[in-house]
């Protein structure tokens, strides 16, 4: 038996489950557009390699949206004595 | 949900704790000036009964918080649903019952799509009502439609001030004779996050400033 500094994590991985499948060798970046987010693929160079998704960006709220999401209702006028 | 209250409750202070015998002190300045150094009054009351509203953690080195526990507003029975059990104030609720139903039906079609909008959310926010209990005097609560009985309290977030007591510190048990009640795990719960959402939610001006 080889001792344990003779070993790489290559020797040990090679030809077990999985061991064959391509490394990830791309990076996911999220590009604002309106009221969408692009998330492209780049390469480790920073080239493109493609579209990984389209979200909806989440900051799309318009201020009356955001007022209404306080989580308190403002009814007091309601309730005078 | 439990009940509202621990049926066996901590020889230690903790949030929401009904206690009794301390007094609760307001600095009153009509006229606040820095040349005027004597223009100042200091109201102090004794309540039947207060709440901490230190949170447990940070009840020690002789200090805590506390707020009167006070009648409940009449104006919160107007509401058939809240009236029904009040301490649905405590908890989030559907825009059709943030009013009495009447309201509900004349409300402008604009005003109603914005509560609706709103989803379910907290009425009287500055507020927790507590349940009756044998340990709480009842009182007669004067109203329009005449004056009735009630048992609950409700703590105002606005009314909180700070106490020193010596005999106050981290797991040190409340000085004798004045823990009262003790809130279950469950309304402790609730107590917190609506006094959170009290002081956590944005202004409406600073809203269209704010990233969400």
């Amino acid at each position: 038996m080889l001792p344990d500094s003779q070993y790489s994590y290559p020797d040990l991985t090679r030809g077990s489950t999985g061991a064959d499948l391509q490394e990830k060798r791309y990076k996911l970046v999220a590009v604002p557009y309106e009221s969408f987010e692009i998330v492209v693929r780049l390469s480790e160079d920073n080239r493109f390699l493609g579209v990984a998704e389209l979200r909806i960006k989440k900051d799309f709220l318009s201020p009356e949206q955001r007022v209404a999401n306080t989580g308190v209702f403002d009814v007091d006028e309601f309730y005078r004595e | 949900m439990g009940s509202f209250y621990e049926d066996s409750p901590e020889s230690a202070l903790r949030f929401g704790d009904v206690v009794t015998g301390f007094q609760l002190a307001t600095p009153q300045a009509d006229n606040p000036s820095r040349e005027r150094q004597n223009d100042w009054a200091i109201a102090v009351s004794s309540p039947a009964y207060a709440v901490v509203v230190t949170p447990c953690c940070s009840i020690e080195r002789k200090a805590f918080a506390l707020a009167p526990l006070v009648q409940i507003r009449p104006s919160f029975l107007k509401n058939e649903y809240l009236a029904e059990d009040l301490t649905r104030i405590n908890q989030k609720v559907a825009p059709e019952q943030s009013v009495p139903r009447d309201t509900w039906e004349k409300l402008l079609f604009e005003r109603r799509q914005f509560l609706i909008a709103k989803g379910r959310s907290y009425v009287f926010i500055d507020c927790f009502v507590y349940e009756e209990h044998a340990l709480l005097c009842k009182y007669t609560l004067q109203r329009k439609g005449g004056p009735v009985e009630v048992g609950h309290y409700m703590v105002d977030f606005k009314s909180i001030c700070r106490v020193d007591c010596n005999l106050v510190d981290r797991d040190q048990p409340a000085p004798p004779g004045t823990k009262i009640l003790q809130l279950s795990v469950w309304t402790r719960q609730a107590m917190r996050e609506k006094l959170s959402h009290y002081y956590g939610r944005a202004a409406e001006e600073d809203l269209s400033y704010l990233s969400p």
